[in-house]
Parts: C-alpha cells; structure tokens; sequence
C-alpha cells in the first residue's frame, strides 16, 4: 500500500471515530444511512463496474437482508450472527436469482432482475410472517460486550465497522484473479471463453458476491432504522446505487462511495431547503453524467487529459474508462490505496 | 515399441448447416501432434465454420470432434480449452481496457485454475512470472504496460498468440494469422510461429489466404470447396492440382 493509501485510511478512521461528536446526534440517523448506502452502492459496482452485469434487482437482496436481521432481532440473535445471517440470506437469493436468469444477458437480464426484485416486493408485502405491507417494526441490536446500540454513537460505530469489513471484501475481490478476469468477462465475454473461463459461471459467482453485499447493508439498515418495510425491496431502492456509482464513477473502486455520500448528503440537506429536490438532483445527474461521463472520480484524469491534448494523442496511454475497473484505478485514484493490479509500480503514465 | 500419441486433431464426417445452406459438408480432417497444418480455400469454403466446430462456437449437426483422443464434440468452448484447444481470431480479441500485460494476466490465471479465486491476490503475484516469459517469446516484452487498443494489429495478433500459447495447448487454431498485417510484419510472425513449432513442438491448424504463408509454414495443406474437402496431400504436390488451380482461378475472376 502506498503511503498516500496508509494516510487517506488513517484519515478516514480519525474522521469515522470523531464524527458522532462532530456531527451531533440529530444528524447522525442520515450519516448512518449514508455509510450504508455506500456498502450497498460499492457492491452493485462490481456488477456495474467490474463484471459488466446490469442488475436491477439489487433491491431484492438488500431487502431479504433487513428481513433477516428483523426476524432473527426478535430472538435477541447476537449482533455479529444476525448480520452473517443477513449476509448468507442475500447471497442465497441472489444466488437463485442468478439460476433463473442464467441464460440472460444485457436488458433482458435487467429486466429480469427487475421482475424477480418486483415480485418478491409484492410477496413480501402479502406475507403475514414478514408483517405484511407495515412491515416489521420495534428491531433493536441487542448489546454486545456490554456496548448498549441505543446510544446513537455506538450504533454509528456498528455500522461504520461492518460497512468496513463489507468494503475490505469487496477491495480484496477486485484485486484477485477473480476480479481481473470479471474485467476481462465485462470487455469480452467471447474472448474470456475461449480462454477457458466458463462465463456463465463466473457472472453467477459474481451475482451472489454482490448480494451478500447487498444482503450485509439491508442488515445494517434494519437495526439503523429500527421498522424494515416492504419499501426497501421496491426498485427504486435498486435505481438509487446506481444513480450513486454513476455519479461517483463506475470505473474506481471508491466512485461508489463517493456517489452515496454526495447523493445522500444531497437528498438530506436539499429536502429541508426544497421540496423539488429531485428535480435539482435530476440536473446535478445530467450535468455529470455529460461532463464527466466517467464520474466525479474522473476530474484528475480529466484535467490531465485536457492539459496534455496534444501530447498524447486519442490513444494515449492510460485513457480509462470502465476498464479502470481491472488495474483497480484510475490514474489519480483519490485516497489512494491504489497499486497497478499486476504490479510494477515503475512505469505508470509514460510508455513510449 | 512406441504408441505413437493421438492425433492433435481429428474431425470426423462433420455437416454443418446454417438456415439451409450446407456449410460443411461430410468434412474430414486428421492432423498428427506436432504438424503444422494448413486449411484453404476460396472465401466461403467453409474454414471459418470448421475453425468454429474445432473451438467450441458452432456444434456440428453431425459427425464428431476429437482433440488429443478426447470427444469433444459436445463441450462447450470454454471446457474444449481445457481438453487442449486455444485459438487466435481473425480480427485479434483482445481486452482492449487492459495493458498487455494484464491481457495475458487473465490467460495465465484462467490456465492455472486460479481465476475463481476472489479472497486473495495471491494467483495474481505468481502470473507475474509466465507472463513475462510468455510476452519475451513473442517479443511483447517493452509493451507490456501499453494498452491493448493502443497496439498495431500485427502486436495485437501477437499479443492473441501468447495468450493461447500459456494455456499450453494441444492444437493451436491460428484463424488468418497475418491479415491485416504489413509485409515486414508477416515475415516476423512467419518466423515466429515457424520458431514456436521447432521450439515446442506444437500442433497449428491453421487459414492463411497468403499462399506464401501457407507454403513458408504447413506440413501438409487441406483444400476446402463449398464445404467439402478437395483433397489433403504435400503442399508441393497440391499446389500442382488442377482441380486446385481452377478453383482459385474461379474464385478470383
């Protein structure tokens, strides 16, 4: 890890530990969620951004996750076993999910995990079990090591530490040969067959990862919330990440991240200003998305390109798009802990 | 006594159709380990669909594929890599997003069984060593960083060329090796693909419109006509063949 990587980690666990008493306990709910939503939206990147998969179901897995959680919370489960719990339950789903899409592609697997999303929605909303369309109210984390969750500071630091090992999972699947060849899988799913990768099979893999993700941050979201409703498995709790990963650039392991924290920083702080705020967060969406197709992430690499036009040529050398999703990041990876994915950390902008 | 081994390849009584036209017909083709070999043929002879039946892509309607004494008729393209064969395409397939050192990366990972693996890095640092050597032997060495999309066509075929060389193949499937490529380029890879096979040993099926390709590499020559086979010999002995000659004087009026 390079030591910009060391200092932007340092910096990141001082601001998380200090944060409940920067920000006062009337915000805090909002940063809860916010941290959430960045779990969440970091693991439908690896569909997006990695295996070149467009789910629009991720919704499904978040919601049976806070299911879980909310079922087993009555029992008085351990934290740490609930969220397991949670992580296993959405990684089963989508698991199945992945089987009955299994020979889909492109849009018609959207539309399918749209459907199948949709349709445990309304399931869920018609089971008595699950508390039907109000949902499953009173869930509370049960202490743990004699640390009481209805202190709001210490619910903040469940969540931050869960939503940590969440996103260390998902840095580590970027970086290993799985992740690589998802890369390969998104840019060429031909090329990678004819490799010997059994394409099918790697997509699958990669659906069920995502949805443990996905799973984790739904458990999160019950005991920040305290009720689960049927709302949390609706689409557009799957349009919402990907608004997110948009924003903060597909192509970087912390677009997503990046894209949570500004877009919930957005809806929170223009809902007290406006009522129309989705029409402003509609603007900010198109005015990046044309400016900046590949993300906020992408300003560096951008100024760059815009400085060094002439030099380079249209095929300069580390032009990136999506595919920054294979040596991990971009050429400025901000807060970086990056390295090159196969690493030979001599040569990173200049070849000849 | 030695056995002798099973040939690299062997196709046996092949029908191909698509939507009616009879792409392959009742085609037959042995290739022994260690020969290079030649399938030519004007343009809709067929050797595109044979190529596409020996990798994987095309199932035959009927007959069947064999790769080292290994049915494969019914295995899906990526287990065929497995039973041994790998393929270059005509226009090369490369990962365009990647550098070509981490194109070779995905091959070497994907031949090791170590591309499932997503809680470690670990198959990647050990890559690191096969896929230095893979890209010295086909002088990729001072790209490596450089991006795929960024080569000329005869480096990305290059590049194509060792990725299916580390997945340490059976028979390698070379589809038009030097097309597209510059005279200086062609004798290059001419030379290269000829080193290879004094090297390794390696069985190359491959289809070259250059005649002085086909006859600078292959050991022996398969003539496909509106696909069937025409005849299999010597490639001196074929290029003498009348039937030979009025098809690609046909083909080219």
């Amino acid at each position: 890890m390079t030591r910009r990587g060391v200092a932007g980690l340092v910096a990141l666990v001082v601001l998380a530990v200090v944060w409940p008493q920067i920000i006062g306990s009337g915000q805090l709910f909002f940063w809860d969620t916010a941290v959430i939503a960045v779990l969440f939206a970091t693991s439908v990147n690896l569909l997006f951004g990695s295996a070149g998969i467009p789910s629009f179901g991720q919704a499904a897995f978040y919601g049976v996750g806070a299911y879980a959680v909310a079922k087993v919370a009555g029992h008085a489960w351990p934290v740490p076993a609930a969220l397991v719990l949670a992580v296993v339950v959405g990684g089963v789903v989508a698991f199945a999910t992945s089987l009955l899409t299994w020979r889909t592609a492109g849009l018609a697997f959207a539309m399918l995990t749209l459907a199948i999303a949709q349709a445990l929605y309304t399931l869920v909303e018609k089971v008595n079990w699950l508390g039907g369309y109000n949902g499953l109210p009173g869930i509370t984390a049960p202490s743990l090591w004699g640390i009481n969750f209805f202190n709001q500071a210490n619910l903040w630091y469940l969540d931050v530490v869960w939503v940590a090992l969440g996103l260390l999972a998902f840095w580590r699947i970027r970086r290993s040969p799985f992740g690589h060849t998802l890369n390969a899988i998104r840019q060429d799913p031909r090329r990678a067959a004819f490799l010997g990768v059994n394409v099918r099979a790697y997509r699958a893999v990669a659906f069920t990862l995502a949805g443990c993700g996905a799973g984790l941050a739904g458990g999160l979201f019950a005991y920040t919330n305290q009720i689960v409703s049927p709302a949390s498995l609706y689409w557009t709790e799957s349009a919402t990440p990907i608004i997110m990963l948009l924003l903060g650039g597909i192509s970087y392991f912390w677009g997503p991240a990046v894209g949570a924290i500004l877009l919930s920083a957005l809806l929170n702080y223009l809902d007290q200003v406006t009522t129309s705020y989705l029409f402003y967060i509609g603007i900010l969406l198109l005015v990046v998305l044309l400016l900046l197709p590949q993300g906020i992430l992408s300003v560096p690499a951008t100024l760059q390109r815009l400085l060094h036009r002439n030099r380079d040529g249209p095929l300069g050398p580390r032009r990136r798009g999506l595919a920054d999703a294979v040596g991990g990041l971009g050429p400025e990876p901000p807060g970086d802990l990056a390295t090159p994915l196969v690493p030979e950390p001599t040569d990173s902008a200049s070849t000849s | 006594m030695t056995t002798t081994p099973p040939p690299a390849v062997e196709v046996r009584n092949v029908v191909k159709r698509f939507a009616g036209n009879t792409a392959l017909d009742d085609v037959e083709l042995t290739v022994p380990a260690g020969q290079v070999h030649a399938v030519i043929g004007p343009n809709g002879a067929g050797k595109s669909t044979l190529f596409a039946v020996i990798a994987g892509e095309h199932r035959p309607d009927r007959g069947t594929v064999h790769i080292a004494g290994q049915n494969v008729t019914s295995m899906a393209a990526h287990r065929r890599v497995k039973a041994g064969v790998a393929r270059a395409f005509q226009v090369a397939r490369v990962f365009a997003e990647m550098t070509v050192e981490e194109n070779v990366t995905v091959a070497v990972v994907a031949a090791h069984g170590t591309s499932r693996v997503f809680w470690s890095g670990g198959g990647l640092r050990r890559a690191r060593r096969p896929v230095a050597e893979a890209l010295e032997e086909m002088r990729l060495g001072d790209l490596r960083k450089r991006q795929a999309r960024a080569l000329s066509q005869g480096d990305r075929k290059r590049l194509e060329i060792a990725m299916a060389l580390v997945l340490e193949p059976k028979l390698l499937l070379l589809d038009e090796p030097t097309a597209g490529m510059s005279p200086e380029e062609t004798a290059a890879t001419v030379e290269l693909v000829h080193e290879l096979w004094t090297h390794t040993g390696l069985t190359v099926l491959l289809t070259e419109h250059d005649m002085q390709v086909v006859f600078g590499l292959a050991q022996q020559l398969t003539v496909l006509n509106r696909g069937t086979v025409l005849c299999t010999g010597d490639p001196a002995v074929v290029r003498e063949r009348e039937d030979v000659r009025e098809i690609y004087l046909g083909a080219s009026t």
